[in-house]
């Protein structure tokens, strides 16, 4: 898994490729923490990411609430179908603001 | 590498037919055992081989999905919980039943780690707890049985109807 943080038009896009798993999960984890610890909206764009577990839904989870504190926006973008499954059997999607395309979240934001 | 790494995914695979005959104890044609060590980096080639096994089982792909993501949450449960400091194994079995798939999930752990069979409510504001409802959303059969070997350890048996 690969992930990296950019900022554009003020707001930290979290980009994430390949698989998270126990394994990986950490490093995910890391860059989003620091994203949000910036203190502008977060994006995760999630495009990349075939799949995803409890630990990675527990990271998503982790810095959601970190933004909510901070008063930062936290918005998941282009969820694929299997993590999108993932998130509604956690009943997540009715928690995250969830977007399309990139665009649209950065509007959000 | 660790040497006591043994795959018999893909031979097993290939024999099944044969590997039904062998006296596991245990019904059910079986398609797929691995033993690898209980580590963070194994769970992807167990996704990859669990993946598989639905592809040749024609499972429908949300079926496969779920069970894919079960199995994996449970392989994790053992990662994370089952050996603390000593280290250890974890056995996958997948075996074909009529119209079902059935995932026995075994340690060899001395202490005993895992919780009831009942489903875990889903909560996003706690975290822990999730994996094992992920396992119960998704599968049809979850339950945890005696070794078979009467040994150590716990074997958790998953089971999805795929008809």
């Amino acid at each position: 898994m690969k992930v990296h943080s950019r900022l554009e038009a003020d707001v930290q896009v979290v980009v994430v490729e390949g698989e998270v798993d126990l394994e990986t999960s950490p490093q995910l984890r890391k860059v989003l923490m620091g994203a949000v610890s910036k203190g502008n909206g977060t994006i995760v764009d999630l495009s990349g990411v075939p799949y995803m577990d409890s630990s990675g839904i527990a990271c998503l989870v982790e810095a959601y609430q970190k933004a909510r504190t901070a008063g930062g926006r936290f918005v998941l973008a282009q969820v694929g179908d299997t993590v999108l499954s993932t998130l509604k059997l956690a009943k997540l999607n009715r928690v995250f603001t969830i977007t399309d395309d990139l665009r649209t979240a950065l509007d959000k934001g | 590498m660790d040497h006591n790494e043994v795959m018999t995914g893909q031979s097993a695979m290939e024999n099944s037919t044969r590997d039904s005959d062998r006296a596991t104890g245990e019904s059910g044609q079986l398609i797929l055992e691995l033993r690898v060590p209980a580590k963070a980096d194994r769970l992807k080639l167990i996704r990859a081989l669990v993946r598989s096994v639905c592809v040749s089982q024609k499972c429908h792909s949300e079926i496969a999905d779920g069970m894919i993501l079960a199995v994996d949450e449970a392989c994790q449960n053992v990662v994370r919980h089952a050996y603390v400091d000593e280290g250890g194994d974890l056995i996958l079995t997948v075996r074909a039943e009529p119209g079902c798939l059935v995932y026995e999930i075994r340690d060899f752990a001395s202490r005993a780690y895992c919780g009831g069979d009942g489903p875990a409510a889903p909560d996003h504001e706690r975290i822990g707890g999730l994996g094992t409802h992920f396992i119960h959303a998704t599968m049809d059969e979850v339950r945890y049985v005696s070794p078979p070997d009467g040994g150590p350890g716990t074997l958790l048996r998953l089971a999805r109807y795929i008809d």
